[in-house]
C-alpha cells in the first residue's frame, strides 16, 4: 500500500532537509517523490540554518553539518573537494556555483620575499593582504601564514639585517624580528602623517639610510573631492562618476630620510645619486653609478593606487618617470616587464618572481559574498562580493566573464537585495543602494553616517514584516592587551606590553538592533525583535519569523564569528559562536561541548536539496 | 465563514443552512452505506462540486476507493467540521481539541492513517488532508530510512541503480 506521489510530495514539502534526504530512500515510491521535489525545487522554504564546520578526523580535516532543528551533527564529509573543505571561504561558491576568475587580484596588497630564492637557503615571504593591509609571513617550507597582529594599514615592507621593517598608511615604521617565536612588532617611528590618500614606502639607500616616499596621485577632477572630508566618505552622491576618462597621475613624491635612533623623519630634497623604483612590487632604491641607464635622483614608477588599479582596469596605466629635481614627468617607452600576463596583472609580479605557492590565500580574498537569488531555481542571478582592498562592492551577473566595480565608496560590511535592488550597509551605518540593472549603477544614499565608532560589524536585513534593520554587533576586547575606545585611530598600542594572542578570546555581548526608515532616511533602536529571530554571521544575514521555523527562539540572535581581526588572527582560538536572548542579553551555546575546529570558521548555511549531498547515517 | 458580515456573505450563510439540511448517502466500496448531513458532504470538495453540478443527491455516491472502515472514520471528521460552525473561543478549543484526539488515534495504527490519508486526498477534505499528512511529517522527522519503513511497514524495494545514487550522494559513507 502506498500513498500517491502527490500526496508523498505534499508532505516532503514540509520537511527539513535532513529528513527529506533520508526519505528519499525508504522505498522507491518515496525516491520518486523525491527526486521530483528537489528538480523542482518545492522544498519547505523555510529551512532552518545549520552550522557548516569543519574539524579534525583522525588527522584529516572533516566536514560536518550541525542541523540547529535536530540539535545534531552530521559528521561526514558533504562535499567531495577536500580542497574546498579545508578553506571555509570557498562555500558560498559552492552553495552559489559561481567561478571567480579574476579573484586573485583582490587577494592581497603586496609580497616581499627577504632574499632571493633561487639562491638557495631559507627565505621569508611577507605579504601585506587583506582584510585592512596586515601583515603575515612565512618561511620557506611553512604550511602556513603567521599573522603579526594588532597593526593593519601597511604600505610597504623592507628586510635589512634580518629584520623586517613595515610601514603604515599613517607613516608609522614597525619592526619586526621574525626570528623570534612571540614576534612582537617595535615602533620605530609613530604617526607622522594624517593624510591617507598617498602611498607609503621604505627602502634603504645605498649610504644605508632609511627613506620613507610618500607618493600622491592625482584625484580625478570635480569627481572625488579632495582633503577634509577623507574620514566620512562624504561624497556627493549626485555628481556623476566618469570612470572611463578618471586617469591617475603620480604628482608629487616626496622623500623623508628616518632617524631610527630618534624615532622621526625628515624631508630630504634630493636623492643625490640614487634612484628609485616604486609600485606594485618590491621598492628598489639604487645607485646611478651602478646603473648607467638609469637616471640619478629621479623615481620609476609603476601602477600602486588600489582603487584605481583594480577599478579602472582598463584605463591609462600611472607609469612614468619624475624627475626629484624638477618635479617634471616623463613617459617610460619600453615597458619594464616582458612578461604581458604579469604586467596585465600586478599583483602576480611577486609570485612570478618568488617562487612561493600559497594555499590558503584564498582565506583572505573577500570579506562576505552575496547571492540575490538561488541559482540551482535557473534564471538569472546576481552576485555581489564585499572585497578588498577597503572593503569595497563589486557584482557579476550569471554569465558575465568579469566582476563591475560599483565606486567610489568603501568600508561595506553587509548587504542585501529588495524588490531587485541592492542595499548595502557601511562600517559607519550608511545605506547605500544600487539598481544594478542601471547601466550607470550610481549609489544613492539612503541613510548618511550614523556612527563613529568602527569597532562593531554592521549588518542590514530585511524583517518579515518589511521593515529594513540595522544590526550593531560588538565584542569584548581583550582586557588589558588591547587599550579600549579613545585611542582607535591613531593605533598607540602600547608595544611594550605582550599581546598574549592564545588567551585572546573574541565574546560578543551586545547586539543592538535598528529600525531603519528608508523614507526619512535615518535609524531608530529598537528594544526587541518580538517574533523574529537573526543569523548573523560570514554569510548573508538572515532574519526569521519564530512561528515558522518551531525548534528557533523569537528575539534571539544565532551568530559565528563575523570579527575580521580576530578571525584571521586568531585561528586556533576558540571561536565566537552562540545565542544571544535580546531581552536579557544572555548567551547560549549551540552545542556543548564544542564540535568544530576553530580553523576555518564555521559559517550558517541554509541546506538547499538541490546541490546538497547530505550523508545519513 | 466565521468572518461572514454583510449582505452577500449572510445570504451565503442561509443558503449553507438550508442546503445543509438535506441528506446525502455515501457508499463504501464493500457496499455499505453511510447517511450524512450535507453540510458534512461538503467537506469533500469531490463531493460538494459533484452536488453544485447538479448531480443526483437523491440517488448518494458510491465511493469505490473507500472501505467501510476507512469511511466511517472520515465521516466522523466531517460531521465534527461540517455540521458544528465554531463561533465561541470555546468551540474552536473544542474542535482543536477533537483534531488532538482524532490524530492521535490514527498515529497508533499507521496503516490506518495511511488508508484516511488516501481517502482525505481522493475526496479532497483539505482540513483533513493536513491533518493527516502533518502526522506523516512529524512521523519521518529524526528517523533513519529504515525507522521510517519499520514505522509505516513499507517494504525495501530499492533498485540497484537507487542504491549506487544514493551511495554517490552519501559520497563518503
Amino acid at each position: 500500500m502506498e500513498l500517491p506521489q502527490d500526496v508523498l510530495m505534499s508532505i516532503f514539502a514540509t520537511l527539513e532537509v535532513p529528513d527529506l534526504v533520508r526519505a528519499g530512500s525508504v522505498c522507491s515510491s518515496w525516491r520518486s517523490a523525491y527526486t521530483s521535489i528537489c528538480s523542482l525545487g518545492h522544498c519547505k522554504p523555510q529551512q532552518t540554518p545549520c552550522m557548516l564546520y569543519t574539524f579534525d578526523s583522525d588527522g584529516t580535516k572533516a566536514t560536518g553539518l550541525y542541523s540547529l532543528v535536530e540539535k545534531k551533527a552530521y559528521v561526514k564529509p558533504i562535499y567531495d573537494d577536500d580542497a574546498a573543505a579545508a578553506n571555509g571561504y570557498k562555500y558560498l561558491w559552492h552553495t552559489g556555483e559561481v567561478t571567480v576568475s579574476d579573484s586573485s587580484s583582490i587577494l592581497y596588497y603586496k609580497a616581499f620575499v627577504s632574499c632571493d630564492p633561487s639562491m638557495g637557503g631559507g627565505y621569508t615571504v611577507v605579504l601585506i593582504h587583506n582584510p585592512y593591509c596586515q601583515l603575515s609571513f612565512a618561511r620557506a617550507g611553512d604550511d602556513k601564514w603567521t599573522w603579526l597582529p594588532p597593526y593593519s594599514d601597511y604600505e610597504d615592507c623592507f628586510f635589512k639585517d634580518g629584520l623586517l621593517y613595515a610601514a603604515t598608511l599613517l607613516g608609522e615604521i614597525h619592526m619586526f624580528d621574525l626570528t623570534d617565536p612571540k614576534v612582537a612588532p617595535k615602533i620605530v617611528t609613530g604617526k607622522v602623517k594624517d593624510f591617507l590618500y598617498e602611498n607609503i614606502y621604505i627602502v634603504e639607500a645605498s649610504c644605508g639610510n632609511l627613506l620613507q616616499i610618500w607618493r600622491s596621485d592625482d584625484l580625478p577632477k570635480g569627481d572625488v573631492p579632495e582633503g577634509d572630508e577623507d574620514d566620512d566618505h562624504s561624497f556627493d552622491s549626485e555628481s556623476e562618476f566618469d570612470s572611463e576618462s578618471y586617469v591617475c597621475d603620480t604628482n608629487t613624491i616626496k622623500v623623508h630620510k628616518v632617524s631610527l635612533t630618534e624615532g622621526k623623519i625628515v624631508e630630504i630634497s634630493s636623492l643625490d645619486e640614487n634612484l628609485l623604483f616604486l609600485g606594485h612590487g618590491q621598492t628598489l632604491c639604487l645607485h646611478a653609478e651602478e646603473y648607467l641607464q638609469l637616471k640619478a635622483n629621479h623615481v620609476y614608477f609603476t601602477d600602486n593606487n588600489e582603487l584605481y588599479l583594480f577599478g579602472y582596469k582598463n584605463n591609462h596605466r600611472d607609469i612614468g618617470v619624475l624627475d626629484l629635481e624638477n618635479f617634471r614627468r616623463e613617459e617610460i617607452v619600453k615597458p619594464i616587464y616582458d612578461d604581458d600576463a604579469a604586467a596585465a596583472n600586478g599583483y602576480k609580479y611577486l609570485w612570478h618572481t618568488g617562487e612561493v605557492t600559497v594555499s590558503d590565500s584564498s582565506s583572505i580574498l573577500y570579506y562576505k559574498a552575496f547571492v540575490s537569488c538561488d541559482p540551482s531555481m535557473g534564471g538569472g542571478y546576481t552576485v555581489v562580493l564585499i572585497h578588498n582592498p577597503y572593503c569595497q562592492l563589486s557584482f557579476a551577473r550569471a554569465g558575465d566573464d568579469k566582476w563591475t566595480w560599483l565606486p567610489p565608496y568603501s568600508d561595506y560590511e553587509d548587504c542585501f537585495f529588495k524588490d531587485g535592488l541592492l542595499y548595502a550597509a557601511t562600517l559607519l551605518g550608511e545605506i547605500h543602494m544600487f539598481d544594478l540593472t542601471d547601466p550607470k549603477v550610481a549609489p544613492k544614499i539612503v541613510t548618511g553616517k550614523v556612527k563613529d565608532f568602527l569597532y562593531e560589524n554592521i549588518y542590514i536585513v530585511e524583517a518579515s514584516c518589511g521593515n529594513l534593520l540595522q544590526i550593531w554587533r560588538s565584542d569584548d576586547l581583550p582586557k588589558g592587551d588591547v587599550p579600549e575606545g579613545d585611542e582607535d585611530d591613531d593605533h598607540s598600542f602600547d608595544s611594550e606590553s605582550e599581546f598574549d594572542s592564545e588567551s585572546y578570546v573574541c565574546d560578543t555581548n551586545t547586539i543592538k538592533v535598528h529600525k531603519v526608515s528608508l523614507t526619512e532616511g535615518k535609524i531608530v533602536e529598537i528594544s526587541s525583535l518580538d517574533e523574529n529571530l537573526l543569523f548573523l554571521g560570514h554569510g548573508q544575514t538572515l532574519c526569521l519569523h519564530a512561528e515558522e521555523y518551531l525548534q528557533l527562539k523569537a528575539n534571539h540572535v544565532y551568530f559565528t564569528d563575523n570579527n575580521e581581526l580576530y578571525l584571521f588572527g586568531y585561528k586556533n582560538n576558540h571561536r565566537d559562536i552562540g545565542v544571544l536572548d535580546l531581552e536579557n542579553f544572555r548567551r547560549e551555546e549551540i552545542v556543548s561541548p564544542q564540535i568544530w575546529s576553530n580553523w576555518p570558521p564555521p559559517i550558517w548555511l541554509i541546506p538547499n536539496p538541490r546541490r546538497m549531498k547530505l550523508a545519513s547515517h | 465563514m466565521a468572518s461572514g458580515s454583510g449582505a452577500a456573505a449572510a445570504a451565503a450563510d442561509a443558503e449553507e443552512k438550508e442546503s445543509g439540511s438535506r441528506m446525502i448517502t455515501l457508499t463504501s466500496n464493500e457496499g455499505k452505506a453511510f447517511v450524512v448531513t450535507e453540510a458534512s458532504a461538503r467537506q469533500s470538495a469531490t463531493i460538494r462540486s459533484m452536488v453544485d453540478d447538479g448531480g443526483c443527491v437523491d440517488k448518494g455516491f458510491p465511493l469505490p476507493n473507500v472501505d467501510s472502515k476507512t469511511l466511517a472514520r472520515v465521516i466522523q471528521y466531517s460531521d465534527e467540521h461540517g455540521n458544528k460552525e465554531p463561533h465561541t473561543v470555546d468551540e474552536r478549543a473544542a474542535l482543536a481539541k477533537f483534531d488532538r484526539d482524532f490524530i492521535a488515534e490514527l498515529d497508533a495504527d499507521k496503516a490506518f492513517l495511511y488508508d484516511v490519508t488516501m481517502a482525505a486526498n481522493y475526496l479532497h477534505i483539505q482540513g483533513l488532508l493536513a491533518l493527516t499528512t502533518q502526522c506523516v511529517a512529524d512521523t519521518i522527522k529524526g528517523k533513519t530510512p529504515e525507522e521510517i519503513r519499520t514505522a509505516f511497514g513499507i517494504e525495501y524495494d530499492l533498485t540497484a541503480q537507487d542504491e549506487k545514487e544514493i551511495k554517490e550522494e552519501d559520497t563518503h559513507a
